[in-house]
C-alpha cells in the first residue's frame, strides 16, 4: 500500500502544525527557566549575604577570632584585617590634611573659580592677547603656504623657472592666500606678519598652558580629596564587608563534606550555609535539566520543522502530483499524530524540574554522611545522571544509596522557621547589605 | 592624465600662438640628447610632458634638466616642462600653459 502526494501533503502540514505547538512548549518552558533562574539568583544573593552577616557579625577582633575559629580560616588571623583597616584609615587621613595644606587646594576658589579665579582670569586675558595671533595663522591655512616659505617665494631668493609647472601653482597659491589680507599688497608683507604671529604666540601660549596645567592640578586635587574623604567615611564598612566576602566564599569553596560538620553545633549557621550551598546545586540541576530535557528537544523539533517545510514546498511542484510514499515510511514519519511522544517527555520534563524547583527544604541536607543534593531534592526519584555531578558522585560512591528517612529533622525545620522569623524582622536592616556571590 | 592626450593638448595651444610645433623632435646640443615631445625649433620653443610610463625620467635626468634649464636662464631656449605629478586636469594644464605663453611674450620670446 502506499499514500499519494495529497495525502503526504495533508499529512505534513499536520505534522508541521503539532511541531510547531510542541516547539511554543519548548519556549515557554525556556521563557519560565529565565525568570525562576533570576528569582533563585536573587535567592542567593540574600543567602549568601545573610551567611555572610551570620560568619563575621561585627568589626571587632572577637568576632573575626570566632570567624576563624568556627570555619577554619586562620588566614584571616594572620592578615590582621583589622590592622589593615586602621592603617588605611591612617594613610587617608594622612594624605587628606597634606591635601588640605597645599596652597592649590586651600586656595582653590580663588585660583580656579570660573569667573573670579585669579588663575582663570589671567587665562582669559592671554586668550584675548593669543586670539588675533592665531586668527592670522588660521588665514595662512593653505596646503601650500609651507612650501611658499621654504622656496622663499615673494623674495628675492625664489628660483622656481618659469617654464616650471610648480612656477604657476607657486603664483596661484600665492595669490589665494594674499586674498584673505586685504590690506596686503605683496606676499612678502604676508610673510612678515606670519612671521610676528608666530614669534609671538610661542610664549604667550606657553603661558596659557601653564596657566591651565595649574588650574587642572588645583581641581585634581579637589577630586582626590572628594575620593579620599569619602574613602576614610567607609573604611569600617568596607573592610567587613571585603572579610565577609572572603570568608563566606571560603566557605563554599571548601568541599561541604569538610566544612559541613564545622556547622553542626551551630544550629542556626548550619541552616544559612546549607541555604546557600542548596541554591547554588539547585540551579545548577535546574539548568542541566532544561539542557538535557528541553534544550535537545527543542533541537530535534527544530531539524524536523526545517526538513517538512522543505518537504511540503519540494512536493507541492505539479511534476510531484502523482508521486507514492510507501506504508512503512509514511507511518514512521507521520505515525504519532497527538504527540503522544512529546507529552510523554514533557510530563516527565515538568516532574523531575518541579520536584528540584520546588525544592525549599534544604535544612535536611547531611554533610555527616555521603551525601548528594540531587537525591535529596528529587527524593532519590528521578536518574540525574546527566548531570555531571550527579554522574561523578554515584561513580565515587558505588555503595550509596538514597534512604529519604536518613535526612527527616523536625528540629532543623523548627530551627528554619526561627531564622525566617529573624530574617523577616530584620529585613529592613540587612536589604542593602553586600552581596556576596558563592558561585 | 596620460602623455598623448597633454602633448596634443599643448601642441595646439602653442600652434595657436604662431608656433610651427612638430612632434617628438631629436633635441641634441651641450652634450645632450633628449627627444621633445613638442618643439618649434626655428623659435626654440617647446614643451615635454615628464611622465614615468613614457620613460621620460630615465631620460630627463637632473644633469640634463640643469643643462637645459641653465639655456632657458640665458634666454636662449624656452621648454615649458610639465611633471605629470604636477597636473590633476586638463583646464588646469591649458590654464598654466596659457600663462607660460604669456610670460614668453610679457620677455619678448614671443610675439
Amino acid at each position: 500500500m502506499t499514500y499519494s502526494t495529497q495525502e503526504f501533503l495533508r499529512a505534513a502540514q499536520q505534522r508541521l502544525g503539532l511541531l510547531k505547538r510542541e516547539l511554543g512548549k519548548a519556549d515557554g518552558y525556556l521563557h519560565q527557566h529565565h525568570e525562576r533562574r533570576a528569582q533563585l539568583a536573587t535567592a542567593h544573593s540574600a543567602a549568601c549575604n545573610d551567611l555572610a552577616r551570620m560568619l563575621v557579625s561585627e568589626w571587632t577582633q572577637e568576632a573575626i577570632d570566632i570567624a576563624a575559629n568556627v570555619t577554619g580560616f586562620q588566614q584571616i588571623l594572620t592578615d590582621r584585617p583589622r590592622e589593615a583597616a586602621e592603617r588605611e584609615r591612617n594613610e587617608l587621613a594622612l594624605r587628606l590634611r597634606a591635601i588640605e595644606n597645599d596652597p592649590r587646594y586651600a586656595n582653590r576658589e580663588l585660583l580656579c573659580h570660573p569667573r573670579t579665579g585669579s588663575l582663570t582670569r589671567k587665562l582669559a586675558e592671554l586668550e584675548t592677547y593669543i586670539a588675533p595671533f592665531r586668527e592670522t595663522l588660521a588665514r595662512t591655512s593653505h596646503p601650500r603656504f609651507p612650501a611658499l616659505v621654504t622656496s622663499g617665494y615673494g623674495t628675492s631668493e625664489y628660483s622656481t623657472g618659469f617654464w616650471r609647472v610648480s612656477y604657476y601653482e607657486d603664483w596661484k597659491a600665492g595669490d589665494e592666500i594674499l586674498e584673505k589680507f586685504p590690506e596686503k599688497q605683496f606676499f612678502s608683507e604676508v610673510r612678515e606678519e606670519v612671521r610676528r604671529a608666530q614669534d609671538s604666540i610661542g610664549p604667550l601660549a606657553a603661558e596659557a598652558e601653564r596657566l591651565r596645567a595649574e588650574i587642572k592640578m588645583s581641581e585634581a586635587l579637589e577630586a582626590e580629596h572628594k575620593g579620599r574623604f569619602e574613602a576614610l567615611q567607609t573604611v569600617v564598612p568596607r573592610h567587613l564587608s571585603a572579610l565577609q566576602r572572603r570568608v563566606t566564599d571560603f566557605v563554599l569553596q571548601v568541599p561541604p563534606a569538610a566544612m559541613g560538620p564545622r556547622f553542626a553545633h551551630f544550629p542556626a549557621l548550619d541552616l544559612l550555609y546549607k541555604r546557600a550551598a542548596g541554591l547554588t546545586h539547585q540551579t545548577q540541576y535546574l539548568d542541566a535539566i532544561i539542557k538535557n530535557d528541553v534544550g535537545e528537544t527543542r533541537t530535534s523539533l527544530v531539524r524536523e520543522i526545517q526538513g517538512l517545510e522543505k518537504d511540503i514546498q519540494k512536493f507541492s511542484r505539479p511534476k510531484k502530483a502523482s508521486m507514492r510514499f510507501p506504508r512503512d515510511k509514511f507511518d514512521k514519519r507521520f505515525g504519532d499524530r497527538t504527540g503522544s511522544r512529546y507529552q510523554k517527555r514533557w510530563s516527565r520534563f515538568e516532574r523531575s524540574y518541579e520536584s528540584v524547583y520546588q525544592f525549599r527544604d534544604y535544612q535536611r541536607a547531611s554533610f555527616l554522611q555521603d551525601f548528594l543534593w540531587w537525591d535529596l531534592m528529587t527524593d532519590g526519584r528521578v536518574d540525574g545522571d546527566f548531570v555531571p555531578e550527579v554522574a561523578s558522585f554515584r561513580r565515587a560512591h558505588p555503595n550509596y544509596t538514597y534512604d529519604a528517612s536518613q535526612y527527616d529533622s523536625g528540629d532543623a525545620r523548627g530551627a528554619l522557621g526561627d531564622l525566617h522569623a529573624r530574617r523577616e524582622r530584620s529585613e529592613d536592616q540587612t536589604s542593602d547589605e553586600t552581596f556576596v556571590d558563592a558561585s | 592624465m596620460d602623455e598623448r592626450k597633454g602633448s596634443l593638448l599643448l601642441a595646439t595651444l602653442f600652434r595657436a600662438e604662431g608656433l610651427e610645433i612638430a612632434e617628438n623632435v631629436r633635441f641634441e646640443e651641450a652634450g645632450i640628447s633628449v627627444t621633445l615631445d613638442g618643439y618649434d625649433s626655428k623659435r626654440r620653443i617647446g614643451f615635454e610632458f615628464i611622465t614615468t610610463e613614457a620613460g621620460d625620467r630615465e631620460e630627463f635626468t637632473a644633469d640634463v634638466l640643469v643643462t637645459l634649464e641653465q639655456k632657458m636662464r640665458d634666454g636662449s631656449l624656452y621648454l615649458f616642462l610639465i611633471d605629470e605629478n604636477d597636473i590633476s586636469s586638463e583646464e588646469e594644464l591649458s590654464r598654466y600653459a596659457s600663462m607660460f605663453l604669456s610670460e614668453l611674450r610679457r620677455r619678448g620670446a614671443l610675439s
